[in-house]
């Protein structure tokens, strides 16, 4: 299962590398841990943390779990599934709901997907062999990093660095990226809470990049001299938050703006945010039938993507289509095929965008052009500003309406996961033939 | 000594729901966790060789030595950790009091006057007591959280109303508001008065039928209620803790400062002996009758 990540603790590559250790300990007692107990199994059982007093690690490993009501080591758990280490036994039930007829879906049958409070985990082949990896080599830091690049939030995140850098050269003349300017870009942008989860993830995402080596930081000071060993070296003395308070990876913390190298780049197959996810979780409790209706959208959308994957296609095709024109006379409601797509972005994918024979290499991008168009360059520097709103969707939403969509063409530059989503996905003759071209 | 003798589990009630949760730390004040910040700020040290207090970070709040038997008071009145249970009564000074009150007043709140507050009811064997105890402004009318100014529009996400310690004991609750002492302006005195006014407003504790005392306490030795009296006249919106008080005959309001729980301590100390009836009785006595005069 893929889930957006939304908290700043997933920064941490110890706890991950411990947690997947837990995984596999608890695994190979043919115990099949939920989130609290892989991550305390894995505290306890790797040599990260061998050199802290049982009773002090205990107390930190409890303290811990208890932040933010277990938000933290749910997290956690995210990470490995977003990193694909494991499969949620739990959540993979909902391929069991055989749907033979759109009427089938029943909101009762899916409010126990919405969080992951009966998730157990289990542990998958690339874990075990992540556990025979020792903490901060080279091989253990390229091995995640290759999770990494096939994880299609964190891919949105070096596509939005790339695009960002070429727009601020070309209308600032900068070579500077801002964080928040990325935070404001990154998505997605359906959170109840604005500026949440893309704020937080920000701390994760520019960890990750930087000391596994996906990224390198021109700041024009330290950061600028770190070499990959300097970095592992670095993540050897930085045990994470349980052992060393909220100071950890403070090389990283202070920083506003760079100039960003990316040296690896993300793979043409990712690994796509899960059917449930396609929605914001609080759609699928509060407002089941209009969430229902979007993720069943989206879901047909992407696989007539994917089936035309590399192909330039006309938009007005999507909305022709028979499958998609199914969904939408049965739910009757409005929509917006850009918002759906940009949704889709947002998740990893990247949808080559035509325009009157003018390229873009994302739909992310021809928005962001269509909105400086409106007001201006001035518009990337607003990006720069710290907002509590999604100022980048504020600004795209009324030209969703606008732009003639029917002659636009877009081409997806990625492929997805087909086997890893469908373990999340309701299955049945419906869903099958929603899946077929 | 057992490897958990001087950690506390510090209980809270969190959300909507007031579900518990909880933390284990050293007892010392000034730390809420056990990272390695808190290890090197707390004068309790646990190793491999055991159990050990570096007198140089300790406050003297005492807890250490109420909570267990194997705490010695050294010539100075700091307290060491010693491998025989010890019986002897000690006399603690008034220098020893300002060494506290001076350590006290630089902690922060929560992991200062309240970590204390809380700990000494739970080693006092007041076990439903909890620190961090949640009321969601669902649960609070909305034309009190606008005439104090904290009404948000988009409430569902606003912070709670948070009562620094509750504890429950027969047929009273004690619900805490601490606050530092400060001399610099009055604002940590009107905010501790708007707290109580929402504690005291909402559906929490007007349902319950025991006995309720809301308590002002704050680190010092002086009895401020002439300041208090001044503040209320000068701030009108706090006068409606005085309607609010008004419409429940159990509810009740005591001023208290630390150097009072402080001497419950000190008593408890020389004689050997933890009575909880003292804490109810010290709570109870500093009752005051409204409108504050």
């Amino acid at each position: 299962m893929t889930c957006w990540l939304e908290r700043g603790e997933s920064r941490f590559l110890d706890l991950i590398t411990t947690s997947v250790h837990g995984l596999v300990h608890d695994n190979r007692r043919r115990v099949v841990p939920n989130k609290y107990n892989l991550f305390v199994s894995g505290s306890q059982v790797h040599a990260l943390f061998k050199n802290i007093h049982p009773t002090i690690l205990e107390s930190q490993i409890k303290n811990f779990a208890n932040l933010a009501q277990g938000r933290y080591i749910r997290e956690f758990a995210y990470v490995l599934l977003a990193l694909n280490f494991c499969e949620d036994t739990h959540a993979s039930h909902i391929s069991k709901r055989n749907i033979k007829k759109i009427s089938d879906f029943k909101q009762l049958d899916y409010t126990e997907y919405i969080q992951s409070s009966k998730s157990i985990y289990l542990a998958n082949k690339s874990a075990y062999d992540f556990c025979k990896l020792d903490f901060a080599t080279d091989a253990w830091a390229n091995f995640l990093a290759s999770k990494m690049l096939t994880y299609g939030y964190f891919c949105r995140y070096l596509d939005i660095i790339e695009l960002l850098q070429r727009k601020n050269y070309e209308y600032l003349k900068e070579n500077t990226v801002y964080i928040t300017q990325l935070k404001n870009l990154l998505g997605p942008f359906d959170h109840r809470v604005k500026g949440s989860g893309p704020d937080f993830i920000q701390e994760t995402f520019k960890s990750w990049a930087f000391l596994l080596g996906i990224i390198d930081l021109d700041t024009g000071g330290k950061l600028s001299n770190y070499t990959k060993k300097d970095r592992l070296d670095y993540l050897k003395k930085h045990t994470g938050y349980i052992s060393g308070g909220k100071q950890e990876y403070a090389i990283l913390r202070n920083l506003k703006k760079s100039k960003i190298k990316i040296k690896l780049h993300p793979e043409e197959e990712i690994r796509m945010i899960s059917f449930m996810r396609l929605v914001n979780l609080e759609g699928w409790r509060r407002q089941y039938n209009s969430a229902l209706y979007s993720a069943l959208r989206r879901l047909r959308i992407l696989y007539f993507l994917n089936y035309n994957y590399k192909k330039e296609i006309k938009i007005g095709e999507l909305y022709k289509d028979e499958k998609l024109k199914s969904i939408i006379s049965h739910f009757k409601g409005d929509f917006s095929i850009l918002w759906d797509l940009i949704h889709l972005e947002c998740g990893g994918l990247k949808f080559q965008t035509i325009d009157d024979n003018k390229k873009y290499s994302s739909l992310t991008e021809f928005i962001l052009e269509k909105i400086i168009k409106v007001k201006g360059s001035s518009f990337l520097e607003d990006l720069k500003g710290v907002e509590t709103k999604s100022i980048y969707f504020e600004a795209a939403w009324p030209l969703f309406k606008k732009i003639n969509t029917k002659n636009l063409r877009i081409m997806p530059l990625r492929k997805f996961d087909i086997n890893n989503f469908n373990k999340y996905c309701p299955q049945g003759e419906w869903i099958e033939w929603i899946q077929k071209n | 000594m057992d490897t958990k003798e001087l950690i506390i589990n510090v209980e809270s009630l969190t959300g909507k729901n007031r579900s518990k949760s909880s933390r284990t730390t050293f007892l010392c004040l000034g730390i809420l966790d056990m990272t390695k910040d808190d290890q090197n700020k707390s004068a309790i040290k646990l190793d491999d060789n055991g159990w050990k207090i570096d007198k140089y970070r300790c406050s003297k709040c005492y807890l250490c030595k109420l909570k267990s038997k194997y705490i010695a008071l050294d010539k100075d009145n700091f307290p060491y950790v010693t491998d025989r249970e010890v019986n002897e009564k000690y006399e603690i000074s008034f220098e020893d009091q300002i060494h506290f009150e001076s350590c006290l007043a630089d902690y922060d709140e929560k992991s200062g006057i309240s970590k204390w507050i809380y700990s000494i009811f739970r080693l006092f064997d007041i076990n439903e007591t909890y620190t961090e105890c949640a009321i969601s402004k669902e649960y609070i009318p909305k034309e009190i959280l606008k005439k104090l100014g904290r009404f948000r529009a988009d409430g569902i996400y606003g912070k709670s109303s948070i009562p620094d310690v509750e504890g429950k004991i027969n047929e009273f609750v004690f619900v805490f508001e601490n606050k530092k002492f400060s001399t610099a302006n009055d604002n940590w005195i009107i905010d501790a008065v708007k707290q109580i006014i929402l504690y005291a407003s909402s559906e929490i504790y007007q349902k319950r039928k025991n006995n309720i005392t809301f308590i002002f306490c704050y680190n010092g030795s002086y009895n401020i209620r002439g300041r208090v009296v001044k503040i209320i006249k000068e701030n009108p919106e706090l006068k409606i803790l005085y309607e609010v008080f008004d419409k429940k005959p159990n509810y009740s309001f005591s001023l208290i400062p630390s150097s009072e729980f402080f001497n419950l301590i000190k008593d408890s100390i020389k004689n050997n002996k933890k009575d909880k009836q003292k804490i109810i009785d010290l709570i109870l006595s500093k009752k005051e009758n409204f409108p504050l005069k």
